[in-house]
């Protein structure tokens, strides 16, 4: 997300207090806090026309998605790790005609698309968007395209809500959010053409396409400088949906990357306030006439609770935080919040529900605090007091801890079997599967003083009665209870935007970033006391490296994209390499090949070299080892599957895996690059006194040789008539170029020259 | 414990010399090891179910677009090459049971542009301990003990928050950056930190999905390049010298 710090600034007090900390300082909070930062970039002020800015590219990953890929929510953010005042945007409601607009808007599914608004506006003027409009969005690389088009994308850069705006004069009938037809087409507001079918949502009016839903919009009702009357559109959509067009048509775009990351329908209905007010301020005329919304919102969904206990954060992140120390991070959140006695709490919320009418399958998120079955009751009673229980009653018997009838107090669950309509003998959600022999299909809570609360077809409603004298509870199946009950809980209201906060565990984070990681104390774990234990496989591959470079092979690992194989890739990165190796040979090979040319420089006289790696095989794989060697005389390469290769090397099949080989290296290896040119070599054989040592032959060559001397091997070495023969391979190399045969002609001769002025030495 | 660096005695047997990162692969072994770690291992091609699903990562989520995937063809069978190590931990859970600790290094496929630090086929490292008490603290003094003795004393680690689905609270470490010890440079673009794996705490749905109890059992994992550490450790300048082939690099160690 690109964000600029100008833009930013706007959501905090101009006075002293409320003025942001340098960029620098800005990008090393949120590292340490929030989010990586992946550039920062001056733009230097330009004269009186242009002020400075300094644009900040913030890598804002999905969990964030939702609420800051806008100013808006980094700015939030900012305020919360700098504890400063947050200045939201002044929305003063626009005023509305009491007309009909005419605009009828009309959902064909609402999962695909939970809310839309449109809004017709009428008599505006669509110019050049005013300067401090057009700055923005150029300022963070957006064209400006005109004051409408621009207030919709500004809204979307704050607010993190993609809006559209349609020419309404080019709309025929009324707005329908529609999947399209097999073979329906649309022409997109750049001119292409794109090809929908039966998964892809539209906007539509009676002729047909207008726009793909969070995509694209069409060209058809595109708003030009000829444009009067407009409808704006502020709309949510479903992600997957959004992502999967988007893939499907290969358009990415802002719009449809906030949406297919998931944001909050009420979004919408505050971006269609600003907006409207942006219109009217910027784009109205004397005639404008604004009509009120169309809002179609079936399912609106109520805000998550989430709650976490003092403990269990410093459970979890291994710190000594105080109550206190929580209350103040919780405190600069800005979020709603409060400290609850979890008992108390599940017994108040459970009273004041008492006669709300029973739904079989009554959804928590959006049918509470109207309707309940009797598990989604106790789910949301629990989620008032911070804790989050499975949906389903088997689930919540699984999740909560047996306890007996006699140990039965207040928040407690009781469970039965009904015997009639479907009883659960397994998990579904909580450990998925776990057996429940005695059966569970129903659930209540007890209130102490022998009261049980809970909502059943038969009660009709939330109802309370005595536990001794339930009918319903005559014979229950067990007895839970929810172990999070016995302490205070911190319970939060997570704003709207914030979908990423929905577990204890989601509140451990937030609590432990605002804190800082790098406040948390290192501590080393408990020891286990266990010895570890050993992993065959990993034992055997090491004992077969140990064995091979005994044998004087040393490894390469070679690609397995192979160019032949069993098992091929869908999307291979080479078009010539699709396949994945069924064999480590053939690779090999040419690794031989590749060595032997440079033999000279490696001062080989024969190459040796082994792989061990998994192999591909139509059903399989395995780990193969192969090792090979090349000379003059011959190439031999083989291969096994490792527990062969195991006792291929070592003759006896049992083979050691109790213990793991650790392998010597040399102290401080560094790699030196080596040169991509050419290397040249050449043979030298001198005649020296018999005494005369090999190294005092090389400490002439070296000295004579220069700095494109890389390599030097004795190769022969052989005595007659009193005098010793040495003869050496001599490698030479540039780094920067390839060398030539007449200046290595000249060191040649220097070297022969020195050598033969040795008393008795002849160069042969 | 011995420093995996002290242990230098040149035996007269040895001949061959070993590519850099089964060096560096059984320094992570002894180091962990020496710390109670198993090693684990899993297969390079896997299921969508145990390389994305287990892991908290639906289909059709953005979350996807972290790995960029290798599939196996015909690509109904829903099979793929590991995009990361990661899967390792769900395999092994499976089949054993808490107090948890284990190392599980392996090779990863990404459909990735290849330049001098990447690489579509490269190496990983995923750790993962699992217990009633385990916390953020201790994930902390893990990572610092072995990137310490990885790669010397001087090397100090940090973790910053980030987002895997597999780990909430999530985390990036960090470690002092190799080129300046932390002063700032180019290497490092002036943050004296450069960044080398994710880590955080299991997620609760991880746990669930191979039913270990997240209200009982609790714990780290972390994960990162071994490619990269190799590089840092050697100097190696480009990454895709590994699987060259190419004695030019194995002679040198």
């Amino acid at each position: 997300m690109i964000i600029s710090r100008n833009w930013l600034q706007e959501y905090f007090d101009s006075s002293k207090d409320g003025k942001l900390p340098s960029t620098k300082e800005l990008a090393e909070i949120l590292t340490m806090h929030s989010f990586e930062i992946e550039s920062v970039e001056t733009l230097p002020a330009g004269g009186q026309e242009k002020s400075g800015d300094d644009i900040i590219d913030i890598k804002v990953l999905p969990n964030r998605a939702h609420d800051c890929l806008c100013h808006r929510g980094i700015a939030r953010e900012i305020a919360t790790l700098l504890g400063k005042n947050f200045v939201d945007r002044e929305i003063s409601e626009t005023k509305e005609t009491e007309d009909d607009s005419g605009l009828k808007v009309e959902i064909q599914d609402s999962k695909l698309c939970p809310r839309y608004i449109g809004r017709r506006v009428e008599n505006i003027s669509v110019k050049d968007s005013p300067k401090w409009l057009s700055e923005k969005l150029e300022t963070l690389g957006e064209r400006s395209i005109n004051n409408v088009v621009d207030i919709t994308n500004f809204i979307m850069l704050d607010f993190g809500q993609p809006m559209h705006a349609f020419d309404a004069d080019k709309v025929a009938g009324g707005i329908r959010v529609r999947l399209a037809a097999k073979d329906e087409k649309i022409e997109l507001l750049d001119g292409k053409e794109a090809m929908l079918d039966e998964s892809i949502l539209l906007i539509t009016d009676e002729k047909g396409p207008l726009a793909i839903a969070g995509v694209k919009g069409g060209k058809r009702a595109e708003v030009t400088a000829e444009t009067k009357n407009i409808i704006l559109e502020s709309a949510n959509f479903n992600p997957s949906m959004v992502r999967k067009t988007s893939q499907k048509l290969g358009i990415k775009n802002n719009s449809s990357k906030r949406y297919e990351n998931e944001i909050s329908p009420e979004l919408a209905g505050l971006a269609m306030r600003y907006a409207t007010k942006l219109i009217s301020e910027n784009a109205s005329t004397d005639s404008t006439k604004i009509y009120k919304t169309e809002d179609i919102y079936p399912r609106r969904r109520n805000s998550y609770k989430v709650g976490v206990s003092l403990s269990e954060i410093n459970r979890h992140l291994g710190t000594k935080l105080t109550e206190k120390e929580v209350e103040n991070i919780l405190n600069k959140t800005g979020w709603k919040w409060e400290k609850v006695n979890p008992i108390e709490k599940v017994k108040t919320s459970a009273e004041t529900l008492i006669g709300k009418p029973y739904l079989l399958g009554a959804s928590v998120s959006y049918d509470a605090p109207e309707k309940f079955d009797c598990s989604s009751f106790a789910a949301y009673v629990f989620a008032q007091a911070g804790i989050s229980l499975p949906r389903m009653s088997v689930d919540q018997y699984v999740y909560s801890e047996r306890i007996k009838k006699e140990e039965l107090s207040s928040g407690d669950l009781v469970f039965i079997n009904g015997g009639n309509g479907k009883i659960h003998y397994k998990s579904i959600e909580w450990l998925a599967g776990s057996d429940v022999p005695e059966g569970v299909d129903h659930v209540g809570i007890f209130l102490g003083e022998d009261k049980i609360i809970h909502t059943s077809k038969t009660t009709g409603a939330v109802f309370i009665e005595k536990l001794s004298e339930s009918k319903y509870f005559a014979k229950p199946v067990g007895f839970g209870r929810i172990k999070a009950l016995k302490e205070e809980r911190f319970v939060i209201t997570a704003p709207f935007e914030r979908l990423d906060l929905k577990i204890k565990v989601d509140l451990v984070e937030e609590i432990g970033r605002i804190y800082g990681y790098e406040n948390i104390a290192s501590a080393s774990p408990k020891e286990i006391s266990t010895s570890p234990e050993i992993n065959e496989d990993f034992a055997l591959i090491q004992q077969i490296r140990s064995s091979l470079i005994n044998l004087g092979y040393s490894e390469v690992y070679n690609y397995a994209f192979s160019e032949k194989g069993e098992v091929e890739v869908e999307n291979p990165i080479a078009s010539d390499k699709p396949f994945l190796r069924s064999n480590l040979k053939d690779s090999l090979v040419k690794s031989l090949e590749l060595n032997w040319r440079n033999a000279p420089l490696l001062a080989l006289e024969e190459v040796k070299i082994f792989e061990i790696g998994t192999v591909f095989y139509k059903d399989k794989e395995q780990i193969n080892a192969a090792w090979g060697i090349k000379n003059k005389k011959e190439v031999k390469v083989e291969e096994y599957e490792m527990f062969a290769a195991q006792e291929k090397l070592t003759n006896s099949k049992a083979g050691n895996r109790e213990s793991i080989p650790y392998f010597p290296r040399k102290a401080d290896a560094k790699f030196e690059p080596f040169s991509s040119y050419p290397f040249i070599l050449r043979d030298i054989a001198v005649w020296t006194p018999k005494n005369t040592k090999e190294a005092e032959v090389l400490d002439i060559i070296v000295e004579k040789a220069g700095k494109f001397l890389v390599q030097k091997r004795l190769f022969d070495k052989f005595e007659k008539n009193e005098k010793v023969s040495y003869a050496f391979n001599l490698v030479f190399q540039s780094q920067e170029r390839t060398l030539t045969d007449s200046e290595i002609n000249e060191v040649m001769e220097k070297i022969t020259a020195a050598l033969n002025s040795k008393n008795d030495w002849q160069v042969r | 414990m011995k420093n995996p660096e002290n242990d230098t005695e040149e035996s007269n047997t040895q001949k061959g010399h070993l590519h850099p990162l089964s060096l560096i692969i059984a320094d992570i072994g002894k180091i962990f090891s020496e710390m109670g770690f198993d090693i684990a291992k899993g297969p390079e091609i896997e299921t969508e179910y145990y390389n994305f699903d287990a892991l908290n990562v639906p289909k059709d989520h953005p979350a996807r677009d972290m790995w960029d995937t290798f599939w196996i063809k015909p690509q109904k069978d829903r099979k793929l090459l590991r995009a990361h190590t990661s899967p390792v931990q769900v395999r092994y859970m499976e089949t054993h049971k808490p107090p948890i600790r284990i190392v599980a290094p392996g090779k990863c496929y990404r459909h990735e542009a290849t330049d001098a630090t990447h690489d579509a086929e490269f190496y990983q490292i995923e750790a993962l301990m699992i217990d009633k008490d385990i916390t953020m603290g201790n994930l902390i003094w893990i990572t610092g003990e072995f990137f310490s003795k990885l790669l010397g004393k001087e090397t100090k680690t940090r973790l910053r928050p980030s987002y895997f689905p597999f780990v909430e609270p999530g985390a990036e470490i960090d470690m002092t950056c190799f080129k300046c010890g932390g002063k700032g440079c180019t290497t490092c673009k002036q943050a004296g930190w450069i960044e080398i794996g994710g880590a955080g705490m299991v997620h609760p749905n991880v746990l669930l999905s191979v039913g270990i109890n997240p209200n009982e059992y609790q714990g780290f994992a972390f994960g990162f390049g071994i490619g990269r550490l190799t590089q840092i450790k050697y100097g190696i300048n480009d990454n895709r010298l590994f699987h060259s082939g190419d004695l030019r690099l194995t002679n040198q160690f």
